[in-house]
């Protein structure tokens, strides 16, 4: 649309500058026709032929002659003014010309000033345009971001509040657990220790201490499976003896499977020992 | 609102107890603590060798089999209760051993080289883990077969004991031997440390007493009666060179080395009664000690070498005193142990004194821990003299009274196992062991 305005504008502007040349043109054509009208209607004179005395026809010869040679020192003189006239009228259809030419530049100039000042104007609208609608977009997306931003920030605390809660049951559950569990405990302490006893027993009945002389003592540590077999033993601590660990050792080895309870449960907690080999000189 | 908090309060000192409890768990594992073990020997089966070639003169799984058993610490099963006879790891089928309770075994073979020597090869192996613990090949002319088998002994010994063995040393003694017409032959001899492998060092028409090695095992002082009175006599175990160091009028006896090897204790009595003195071997000087009209005899050094332990009687009866070298003071060791305590030893740690004690029942022989003042009576025979420490610790070798006269006897130190030594007629006496072989 404006586009179509500023096209329209220009063509206005083109079309005046035209009419302004054309009206120029018909101007210096009319001053033109006024002056070379004197030339071409000069009358030239027609001699007649008549039979006279020679004296009166020298006379009139020379009358003749006189009249016409200040007939043609006037046509001279005519024919001065009129190329001198002629030649101001060139100089100043020249300078006339060269006045419309220099007005014609300068108009030429103007409009191209003016086109440029347009196109300039043009080109900075469309630069605000343009900037106007980058800012909009900027503006959107980040209200687009500090939306979301929001969102994620409501889901997140809705998430950690439902971890609470679960934490919190969970912590209940484990209370609860717990509170069972030590219940549990006491009854099962007895057993266990019952069968601790039974594993110490059997482990002394076949332990040869190498060095009863010396007070030593290493920390083995078993893992069995359920039925008591042992499945790894482990010197945890060594004696410093390495005779009196690998008896350790041995009888641990002689003594599996060790006595354990047939309970998983139970079996679960005493799976794992670790056996002080420690003894008083 | 306030409950809320209360409870979420409550279950967080819960969750802090659970998370604890849950760090100390390593430490929540059941503990059992073993505080006494079987007073016996370690269960260990010596197989015979295989053999290559020749037959070697000795049977080396027979004297490893004797030797550790002598200690009390082992108990090997006898040969003819093997349930098979391996020479080879591959051929041991460790679950038949394990039936037998057998802990540890010892196989190995003999191999006779081109060059007439053998070359023995033995294998210690833990029969519950199933590998070796120990193996060597080592060669040997035929002529030191027992010494090859007695250094296998050791290797064995300490590794299942964790103390170094004292199998390939060897023991000095004194025998004697009744002649026609009341004469009699005294012999100075040596042997292994099983009695085996006798060779004699002197010989005498006259009585020989006292051996007593010196520490770096080169030399033998001993007392000989060849000049009609009692001189103190060293000997070069290899070269048989002898020197006479202490001579004179009245008795000169009962050597003992310094630890250091420069100095004698001894026994003299020129000045009246037998006090002890010090010898400085270099310089030949003697220093008395001891200045007390009643006997002082039976010199000892402290393995440390700062006092010497004597018997005397200056209390009555016959008791063990002790010389503090540093300032000359004297003091008395056995109180409370009967009447009759003489010819004490130090033990190779020095904790305790080997002696002869005296009672109703005979004389025998007795263990003195120095730090607790434990007093063990080892023997059971009725005339048991002169105890001697094994260089380790382990083992007591003593002379005690048979059909044919004192025989040589070992005890191990704690007492379980005694066993007398092969011998090929005649008396021994005062048997010394030797230090360890350099």
């Amino acid at each position: 649309m404006t586009f179509k305005r500023i096209d329209t504008l220009r063509a206005f502007f083109y079309s005046l500058a035209f009419h302004a040349g054309v009206i120029g043109l018909l101007m210096v054509s009319v001053e033109f026709d006024r002056y070379t009208a004197p030339i071409s209607a000069t009358p030239s004179k027609i001699v007649k032929a008549v039979a006279v005395d020679q004296q009166q026809v020298d006379a009139e010869i020379k009358r003749l002659r006189a009249a016409e040679h200040k007939e043609r020192r006037e046509l001279e003189e005519r024919e001065r003014k009129l190329k001198e006239e002629l030649e101001k009228a060139k100089q100043a259809r020249q300078a006339e010309e060269a006045r419309l030419a220099k007005l014609k530049k300068e108009r030429e100039e103007q409009e191209r000033k003016k086109r440029a000042e347009t196109q300039r104007l043009r080109e900075a609208e469309a630069k605000r345009k343009q900037e106007e609608e980058k800012q909009r977009q900027v503006e959107q997306e980040q209200r687009k971001k500090a939306e979301a931003e929001a969102q994620r920030a409501e889901e997140e605390r809705k998430r950690q509040e439902a971890l609470r809660a679960q934490e919190l049951l969970d912590a209940i559950a484990a209370e609860e657990q717990q509170i069972a569990a030590s219940q549990q405990d006491e009854a099962d302490q007895g057993i266990i220790s019952q069968y601790a006893g039974q594993i110490k027993a059997k482990i002394q009945s076949v332990f040869i201490n190498p060095l009863p002389n010396t007070k030593l003592s290493c920390v083995i540590h078993i893992r069995m499976i359920p039925g008591g077999e042992v499945v790894s033993a482990a010197i945890v601590r060594s004696s410093g003896n390495s005779a009196f660990d690998r008896q350790a050792e041995i009888a641990v080895e002689k003594a599996s499977p060790l006595p354990v309870p047939s309970d998983p449960r139970l079996f679960q907690k005493m799976r794992e020992i670790d056996l002080i080999f420690d003894l008083a000189k | 609102m306030k409950l809320v908090i209360k409870t979420i309060a409550v279950n967080l000192i819960v969750l802090i107890l659970v998370t604890a409890a849950g760090n100390l768990r390593a430490a929540d594992v059941l503990q059992i603590v073993i505080e006494q073990g079987l007073d016996s020997a370690l269960p260990i089966a010596v197989v015979p060798f295989g053999s290559e070639g020749r037959t070697p003169p000795v049977d080396v799984a027979a004297v490893i089999a004797a030797n550790l058993a002598r200690t009390g610490r082992f108990s090997p099963m006898p040969f003819e209760d093997l349930p098979s006879r391996p020479s080879e790891f591959s051929e041991i089928r460790f679950q038949d051993w394990r039936l037998f309770g057998m802990e540890y075994l010892v196989v190995g073979q003999s191999k006779q080289l081109p060059n007439g020597e053998f070359e023995v090869q033995f294998r210690l192996i833990d029969v519950y883990k199933g590998k070796q613990l120990v193996g060597y090949r080592v060669p040997a002319a035929a002529s030191k077969l027992r010494l090859t088998a007695h250094q296998v002994s050791d290797i064995i010994y300490e590794k299942l004991t964790g103390d170094r063995g004292a199998f390939a040393t060897r023991i000095a003694y004194v025998t004697v031997e009744s002649r026609a017409r009341g004469s009699k032959v005294f012999r100075l001899q040596l042997s292994d440390a099983d009695g085996y492998d006798a060779r004699t060092l002197l010989e005498s028409s006259e009585p020989l007493l006292s051996p007593a090695w010196s520490p770096d095992g080169n030399r033998i002082a001993y007392v000989s009666f060849e000049d009609k009175n009692s001189a103190i006599y060293i000997q070069d175990v290899r070269s048989g060179r002898r020197e006479r160091v202490a001579a004179g009028a009245g008795i000169n006896s009962a050597p003992a080395w310094s630890p250091d090897g420069r100095r004698l204790a001894l026994t003299r009595s020129r000045d009246g009664d037998p006090e002890i003195y010090i010898l400085d071997l270099s310089s030949g000087r003697f220093q008395r000690l001891t200045h007390n009209p009643a006997i002082d005899t039976e010199p000892s050094f402290s393995p440390d070498g700062r006092s010497l332990i004597f018997t005397s009687d200056r209390g009555g009866g016959p008791q063990i005193y002790s010389y503090d070298l540093a300032n000359g003071t004297t003091r008395r060791i056995t109180f409370n142990k009967g009447n009759y305590n003489t010819r004490a030893r130090f033990s190779p740690d020095g904790r305790s004194l080997v002696l002869v004690h005296g009672g109703q029942r005979g004389y025998k022989i007795a263990l003195l821990d120095l730090e607790t003042d434990g007093f063990r009576v080892l023997t059971e025979t009725r005339l048991d003299e002169s105890p001697s420490f094994a260089p380790n610790g382990s083992m007591i070798i003593y002379t005690t009274t048979g059909l044919r006269g004192s025989e040589l006897a070992a005890t191990s130190v704690d007492g379980r196992v005694r066993q007398r030594l092969t011998q090929r007629g005649g008396e021994v006496r005062e048997p010394a062991w030797s230090p360890f072989r350099k």
